[in-house]
């Protein structure tokens, strides 16, 4: 033994041919899976023998042709039997077919193909094992592929590539994509597929490369399924879309392609390859998003039709979905721009159609001329307040969305909080300033009766949500101011702390500038409180009590801090200015007032407002008959305007008998002309509060009239309320906003001109473009300033010589001149 | 090597070293000394009459583009006015020291100002000066529109702001008659010659913009010219208002 040993081992007489058979037999019953009977050490003592004399070329090149023998016949022949007339059906005919008949013969094939793959796996490993010295050897020095690596090759070309049939020109690699497609549609058709086959099968690709170099991206999966993947996916990702935003609505679709990414997720998960999952979501992103973003944003049911219903769910899927092809999900945000716009405009239309909407008829002609106009300015308050409410509702609603469906996303932020500037800013609605302004004029002197602390800070939270949308804070300013100012004259408010709360929340929001006015009208109201006890101390430490003596309660209020304009009638200029002739008994008080207060305050000087004061009185109606027959004496405290009061004094001094005229009246009281109409249908037109008879008697009040003391005067109540037409917070008509509008122009025109100075003193020299928007970025806080108004200011002060055109600079320059 | 007698000369004949020698100096002032109306009362200067008569001796038309550059020469402060100082100042600076240089120096004028921009930018913005009221700031409107008239389409002008299919300078002043505008300002007198020099450029005004600084006269203007001249153009606009 040992010497033939040696003898193999050194001579050179081995006859490879007869090692060849050998092997070769070994082989076919290995394929046939006969190998148990054979020795593994004695065949591998062959083929080492064979290598050793230098015959590894040789073996090499007949185990690989034995490969592709046994290939392109058994393995061939086994593949062949698998293909029906149901599998071969072209693709285009696929749909016509029994689908459970394509399913089973697919599957049938593919565990074929995938049995062939696996038993030349599990054999060419025995080869290999065999062979193990030749491709240690014979191989790394040549630097030939493995033969188990060369083996796999000739599966690629000797199965896959191979021609289907002599009559079908398809390679079987082909119809296997096909087969797995095929299986993958029904799967996504609904149907059961065995996932776990194909998942083989793609194994076998993955294996397996497009050519001898074998890059890792040249995967025959990645270069010929996966490829024909996408490509077949995208068609029908194409069509589905198609389909779907024919015949279904956006919701569902938003949840049919939710669906469809987590399908596609796990099917290269558990069918196909991770490889895949990045590419197959851009494919149906790409066509069921990207490409039909628009459409299903503007569906019928799209993005609007889920505001409205509040679709949240829908929204947030609607969200998904678009961030997932555009980070700034521009469809979404316009939709949603618009539909705000829309409904703030909506709501912006309701409150002018409520405001101005007919006001109800008076129910009795002798009301008086007030009544109807009365009912037409809280028709319009109301309006007011349903508009405050509404808003605050479309922005709770917003909220409401942003929050559960777009997870506060903040491009989303921005675009809502930009529309809902954009309506309430809107040219053409310019009441918001005043409606937010009435609303809380409201609230301080109804709305938060009987509320919890907690409620009224809610009130005013509300106020202040709507007031950071306003752009034009000066113009709310001015509202305040006015509303505020009838409010503390008119003791209207119900809680002076309220009052406060609400100056101190604007203080926070719009900064010490905005509330510097309106806390300067509070002090008034709280020094002239002094002022009013200070000075009626002073009169009791005068000496005797006198017994008739009046009672004066008084408000010092600095012009310039208090819009005093707007507590006139509004129709007379006149009026500002005329002084009324008080009678002795209140001119007596007034002049002790005016000195009592100049020797605290010396150099200040009073103006009189009469026509801003209300005064209680005691009336005593003499024993005159009365319609029900009695005679009684009938004392009433009347509460009348500082007007009327001067009127009916007048009639103190005159018998029974005897009348005035309205032209006598006037010249002995100097009252305008329009507060006396105004008054004098007060205390002789209006029915409850006839306290003159008017003759003759009709509602209008001409120079000529006569007024008599109504001795008969009869009423229900002690205390008589004497109202005095129109005066209250109410909605401004067109003219009183042009007027205020107007104003605040003027204003403006000042703030304007400052800032311009302040900028142009700090920079010395400044280009125009760059002067305006440094003038508004400056006034950004109060408003926005139109640049047309910034011109005009510029030019006005280039006029005055404050600045000089930069002559010859290459962009318009302004040089301010010191 | 230093000329010391003539830099001397030239300081004490104004020091400006192109100024005229104290010799035309005084034959100046002696020429203006012939137009003076009053000279006991008024010796430095001379008015109307004596204008007219100074002009006419120069063959300077009073109604002409030409008398406006007489005026600036010698810095005659307003219409048919000239003082002492400004025609002795001016004309020696151009060595033009008898009445025959002066006509010669017109007669050159006549032929150079419709091609020479700079001169009649130098013009034109004496020109506000000469025609505002002594102690305002503005020119009244009908002034201002007259000396535009003057200016912009006088056959001597560098700035003829007229076109074809833009009678510009009609336009301007037509505009101006309808506007609520009393006087005009400096800066907008200043403006307006830009804006002209640009209008020639590019007649469909494509320059103009809301957000540049133009007076706001000329915006103004620019809108009643798309409004009211070019209406065809201006459809589109006025759809998108409504």
């Amino acid at each position: 033994m040992k010497s033939a040993r040696a003898k193999g081992l050194h001579g050179d007489d081995i006859d490879f041919e007869n090692t060849w058979g050998t092997l070769a037999s070994a082989f076919r019953e290995i394929h046939t899976k006969n190998a148990s009977r054979l020795s593994y050490e004695e065949l591998y003592r062959h083929a080492y023998r064979v290598v050793l004399k230098k015959k590894g070329e040789d073996l090499y090149k007949r185990v690989l042709g034995f490969e592709r023998d046994w290939l392109s016949t058994e393995v061939h022949n086994s593949i062949q039997a698998l293909l029906t007339p149901n599998l071969l059906v072209s693709a285009q005919a696929v749909g016509t077919s029994n689908t459970n008949e394509r399913r089973v013969a697919g599957e049938k094939f593919l565990k074929g193909l995938r049995q062939a793959w696996g038993d030349h796996q599990v054999c060419m490993s025995m080869l290999a094992d065999v062979l193990m010295y030749m491709d240690r050897v014979y191989c790394q020095d040549n630097r030939h592929p493995s033969i188990y690596t060369a083996a796999m090759v000739l599966f690629r070309v000797d199965i896959l590539n191979h021609p289907v049939s002599d009559t079908d020109a398809r390679a079987v690699l082909d119809l296997l994509n096909r087969v797995i497609l095929d299986q993958i549609q029904m799967e996504r058709d609904g149907d059961v597929i065995d996932k776990y086959l194909i998942k083989m099968c793609v194994g076998m690709l993955e294996s397996l490369h497009e050519d001898e170099a074998e890059a890792e991206d040249q995967r025959l999966y990645n270069t010929s399924f996966e490829l024909e993947y996408l490509t077949t996916s995208k068609e029908f990702y194409r069509k589905e879309a198609e389909f779907l935003l024919r015949d279904s609505d956006a919701g569902a679709y938003c949840r049919h392609t939710r669906k469809r990414l987590d399908q596609e997720e796990d099917r290269c998960k558990s069918t196909l390859s991770e490889v895949t999952t990045p590419k197959i979501q851009k494919v149906v992103e790409h066509e069921l998003i990207k490409n039909r973003i628009h459409e299903l944003v503007e569906m019928e049911s799209g993005v609007r039709f889920m505001i409205d219903n509040d679709r949240l769910d829908e929204l947030e899927l609607m969200f998904d979905l678009n961030s997932r092809v555009d980070d700034k999900k521009m469809e979404l945000v316009r939709a949603v721009q618009k539909r705000i716009v829309e409904m703030g405009a909506d709501v912006n239309n309701a409150a002018v159609a409520a405001s101005t909407a007919p006001a109800p008829a008076p129910d009795a002609p002798d009301k008086g001329k007030g009544q109807p106009q009365e009912k037409n300015s809280n028709q319009q308050t109301i309006a007011a307040i349903k508009w405050v409410e509404d808003v605050l509702q479309l922005k709770d609603k917003f909220d409401g969305i942003l929050r559960t469906s777009f997870g506060m996303d903040q491009p989303l932020q921005t675009a809502v909080t930009r529309s809902f500037g954009d309506f309430i800013n809107s040219v053409s609605f310019p009441r918001s300033s005043e409606y937010i302004s009435l609303f809380i004029d409201e609230n301080m002197k109804k709305g938060i009766k009987n509320k919890t602390e907690l409620e009224i800070d809610a009130v005013l939270e509300k106020a202040i949500v709507l007031l950071r949308y306003v752009q034009d804070k000066d113009l709310f300013e001015r509202y305040y101011k006015k509303h505020l100012c009838r409010r503390l004259l008119m003791n209207k408010s119900i809680s002076n702390d309220v009052e406060k709360q609400m100056i101190s929340k604007m203080k926070i929001e719009l900064g010490n500038n905005f509330t510097l006015k309106l806390e300067a009208m509070f002090k008034d109201m709280t020094i002239s409180e002094e002022l009013t006890s200070g000075f009626k101390k002073h009169v009791e430490g005068l000496g005797d009590k006198d017994p008739k003596r009046i009672d004066l309660a008084i408000n010092v209020l600095t012009s310039m801090t208090w819009p005093l304009e707007t507590m006139s009638s509004g129709d007379d200029e006149e009026g500002k200015r005329t002084k009324c002739h008080f009678p002795p008994a209140l001119e007596r008080i007034k002049r002790g007032f005016e000195k009592y207060y100049s020797e605290k305050h010396s150099g200040r000087q009073i103006t009189w407002l009469a026509n801003m004061g209300s005064a209680d009185i005691k009336a005593v109606f003499p024993k005159v008959p009365q319609k029900d027959g009695t005679t009684k004496e009938r004392r009433h405290e009347l509460n009348v305007s500082t007007y009327a009061m001067v009127i009916l004094l007048l009639f103190n001094e005159l018998p029974a008998d005897q009348h005035l005229t309205f032209e006598e009246i006037q010249a002995q009281t100097n009252i305008p002309h329009s507060d006396l109409v105004r008054n004098l249908q007060s205390l002789a037109v209006a029915a409850k509060t006839r306290i003159l008879i008017k003759e003759p008697m009709s509602k209008d009040v001409k120079p000529t009239d006569k007024f008599f003391f109504n001795e008969g005067f009869k009423g229900a109540f002690l205390r008589i309320k004497v109202g005095v037409v129109a005066n209250g917070n109410k909605v401004e008509s067109d003219r009183e906003r042009r007027e205020t509008e107007k104003k605040n122009d003027d204003s403006r025109g000042f703030c304007i001109e400052a800032a311009v100075v302040r900028i142009m003193k700090q920079r010395k020299e400044l280009s125009h473009q760059q002067l305006v928007a440094e003038t508004l970025n400056q006034l950004a806080a109060q408003f926005k300033p139109e640049v047309n108004m910034i011109k005009k200011r510029i030019e006005s002060l280039i006029e005055r010589e404050y600045l000089e055109r930069i002559e010859g600079a290459k962009v318009d320059s302004y040089r301010y001149l010191a | 090597s230093w000329n010391v007698e003539a830099a001397a000369n030239s300081f004490f004949s104004g020091g400006t070293g192109s100024g005229g020698s104290s010799a035309s100096k005084s034959s100046l002032n002696k020429l203006f000394d012939k137009y003076r109306e009053d000279p006991t009362n008024s010796p430095d200067k001379v008015n109307a009459d004596g204008s007219m008569k100074y002009l006419n001796d120069i063959n300077a038309d009073p109604e002409c583009l030409e008398y406006i550059a007489v005026a600036e020469i010698i810095q005659a402060p307003t219409v048919a006015e000239m003082t002492r100082e400004g025609f002795v100042d001016g004309w020696s600076a151009l060595g033009c020291d008898t009445i025959s240089k002066q006509k010669a120096h017109v007669e050159s004028l006549k032929r150079s100002l419709p091609t020479s921009l700079e001169a009649f930018t130098k013009i034109y913005k004496f020109t506000f000066g000469f025609a505002k009221p002594e102690g305002s700031k503005q020119v009244l409107l009908d002034f201002a529109i007259a000396y535009w008239e003057l200016l912009f389409e006088s056959p001597l002008s560098a700035v003829k702001w007229t076109l074809p299919n833009s009678p510009w300078s009609q336009w301007w002043a037509e505009f101006l008659r309808t506007s609520v505008k009393q006087s005009i300002s400096k800066d907008v007198w200043t403006e307006t010659l830009k804006f002209a020099q640009m209008t020639l450029n590019d007649e469909s005004m494509s320059f103009w913009s809301e957000e540049a600084s133009w007076p706001s006269v000329i915006d103004e203007f620019v809108d009643w010219v798309k409004k009211e001249k070019r209406p065809a153009e201006e459809v589109v606009d006025e759809e998108m208002e409504y």
